[in-house]
């Protein structure tokens, strides 16, 4: 079976650590959740994929290895073909349509110096991948924000990546939209593409995703499965909360059922000073 | 059900709004292209109509008499003060203009651009200021033969010290931008009319308003040169790179993420946007809001695509200054103001305009 082999990604900001050496290895053609607490270090990973943001000086760039291709060893432009990358919370400071958005990606392809850009449907195939194409001239700023999640999507399509990195796709997204926009991470890699994510919500990663890379404290814990990962155990250890792990009853995936840690079922009056003591008991 | 099929379910439920054609924020695609030659042919006549336009009285059967006989095309009467009217004041004076103000709305509009900030304009950045005090300095000292590449140092270094001064109050944000290019104009400024007054020969207070305002009262031949020389070499392969920078529109990780070597582009093209602004100035003066009002206004037309943005902004920005210089040369006949009084006329409303678009982000 074909494996994305991401190796030796390290970052330090001035003597603190932010990753050190991580890397994982997971088979490609799935969505790969990348889960941990804040600072846990999945941005950090991501952009060291993505190849836009340099390691420390003096080490090794590391490897992110696709059929036997290291990402970031080719060219820039190069790269780009091969791999897309979905930031957090992404805002223009000018007016574009969802159209113009979209064919952003398809840059890499294209000559620079291109004085009328040929547009072969690329555009429409991405737009129409993503569910946007009835929306194409529409401003971008105009749409809720799960639409633009999905503009930002087809925009990463249109680069035609082999490997789509996405930073928190479902941040500030309601349920619907966070379902929508998982429900099309699956499609996308039903298509062969490779999809890693960086995700807050545990049960959206045992949801939808078939592979999770557990980060703590710039470390990769574990590698695996929804089930042989997400367990009472890491969670209690790495977001210090306690946990028990289910099984949903209509698809049969694992559901996360986080504890509070209370000792008794509280009043709403006492409730702050519960909750104070509580995460202090569970902490220590 | 599956994961995949709750996922289906969730994108079956799409098209919830129907097209609406006359919704706001639909904008019309494919009109722009009309507004290339429509543009180049307004900028023709705007050039051919200036130049008829003026104190001493001449017809224009005469002023293209003039023109053509210098260009050997056929035999002029005319008298050689007269011709010298035409041929060595108006001429060089309108096309002058045109490239000034050409170069102008291209720096700005690539300087919005690359810093994300419509507010970005060389003037507010202190670019303009920093190209006069280069300039000025030059002067003083005698060596007017490096004129143009004193005031594109001086623009270099303002640049740099807006930026950099913008970066140390924290996130890097469009007013933060204008408030530390205030500074630096600010600065520059002072230090030009210092410089004037300290050396003061002749008419010190008209070469301060000029240097500082901006006026293209001394354009002669050698004006022209420098400023079409400086639009040809510089700001065509600024204007075609119109698609590398689309790919900043969502910052600097997405346009690296597109293929971008950000770190050299952008160092690329802003040292362009200063060479271009400094030839500019070298001749004209800081005048004012040229960068901000044109690109912003053709934005608004044409919508955010450099390709067509930038074309446009140089052409557009070429027809304005043309006929506001004429204004500034006509209007208050028979004497004559700054052209860049008119510019900050015209171009700080439209300042104000852009600052209440972009409130939410201040």
């Amino acid at each position: 079976m074909s494996m994305l082999e991401v190796a030796h990604l390290t970052r330090r900001v001035g003597e603190k650590v932010l990753l050190a050496d991580a890397g994982f290895t997971a088979p490609l053609g799935g969505v790969i959740a990348l889960v941990g607490p804040n600072g846990a270090g999945k941005s950090s990973l991501l952009r060291l994929m993505s190849g836009t943001m340099a390691g420390p000086k003096g080490a090794t760039a590391g490897r992110v290895v696709l059929d036997g291709v290291d990402l970031l060893s080719l060219k820039r432009r190069e790269r780009a073909r091969q791999l897309a990358l979905v930031e957090q919370e992404l805002r223009a400071e000018f007016s574009l349509t969802v159209r113009q958005v979209v064919a952003l990606g398809r840059i890499p392809h294209e000559s620079g110096w291109a004085v009328a850009g040929a547009d072969d449907g690329s555009v429409d195939v991405a737009m129409r991948r993503a569910g946007v194409l009835h929306q194409s001239d529409r401003l971008l700023s105009t749409l809720s924000g799960g639409e633009q999640q999905r503009v930002q999507l087809a925009r990463a399509l249109a680069q035609d990546p082999r490997l789509l990195l996405l930073d928190e796709p479902t941040n500030h997204l309601d349920v619907r939209a966070q379902m929508d926009t998982l429900g099309l991470l699956r499609e996308i890699a039903a298509d062969g593409v490779t999809v890693v994510a960086a995700l807050h919500d545990l049960n959206l990663a045992a949801a939808y995703c078939d592979h999770v890379v557990v980060l703590d404290r710039g470390r990769v814990r574990s590698v695996g499965g929804v089930r042989e990962t997400l367990t009472p155990e890491m969670i209690e250890e790495t977001y210090g909360v306690s946990a028990d792990v289910l099984t949903h009853p209509r698809t049969g995936r694992p559901l996360i059922a986080f504890s509070p840690a209370l000792p008794a079922p509280a009043s709403a009056a006492t409730l702050p000073d519960v909750i104070v003591s509580g995460r202090g008991g569970v902490r220590g | 059900m599956s994961p995949v099929e709750v996922a289906e379910a969730a994108v079956e439920r799409q098209p919830t709004t129907p097209r609406q054609p006359s919704r706001p924020g639909r904008v019309r695609p494919g009109a722009w292209v009309w507004w290339l030659p429509v543009l180049t042919l307004a900028l023709v006549a705007s050039v051919g109509w200036a130049v008829t336009v003026g104190p001493a009285d001449l017809s224009v059967r005469e002023v293209w008499q003039v023109i053509g006989a210098k260009l050997g095309l056929v035999e002029s009467s005319l008298s050689p003060i007269r011709a010298g009217i035409v041929w060595e004041l108006r001429l060089p004076r309108v096309l002058t203009a045109a490239a000034v103000g050409a170069g102008l709305a291209l720096s700005g509009a690539v300087m919005q651009a690359l810093t994300r900030n419509p507010l970005a304009d060389p003037y507010l950045l202190g670019l303009s200021s920093g190209a006069s005090t280069g300039a000025v300095l030059v002067l003083l000292v005698g060596v007017s033969a490096v004129l143009p590449l004193a005031a594109f140092a001086g623009a270099l270094a303002a640049l740099v010290l807006t930026l950099l001064l913008a970066r140390s109050l924290g996130e890097i944000t469009p007013t933060r931008t204008v408030l530390a290019g205030l500074a630096v104009s600010s600065f520059a400024g002072a230090i030009t009319s210092l410089l004037i007054f300290w050396n003061a020969r002749g008419d010190a207070f008209r070469q301060v308003l000029n240097w500082i305002l901006g006026s293209l009262a001394g354009a002669d031949w050698d004006a022209v040169a420098i400023t079409w020389g400086a639009l040809l070499l510089v700001g065509i392969p600024l204007a075609l790179r119109g698609r590398t920078l689309d790919a900043f529109a969502f910052g600097d990780t997405a346009a690296a993420a597109l293929g971008i070597d950000v770190g050299r582009t952008r160092w690329l093209l802003l040292v362009g946007t200063a060479l271009l602004t400094g030839a500019m100035v070298s001749v004209s003066g800081a005048i004012g809001f040229v960068g901000l009002v044109l690109p912003n206004a053709v934005r608004l037309v044409v919508g955010f695509q450099h390709r067509r943005l930038l074309p446009l902004s140089v052409l557009a920005g070429a027809i304005f200054m043309v006929w506001v210089d004429t204004l500034a040369r006509t209007a208050f006949d028979p004497r004559e103001i700054p052209v860049g009084i008119i510019t900050v006329l015209v171009g700080a409303p439209v300042f104000v305009l852009v600052l209440i678009r972009n409130k939410e982000r201040a």
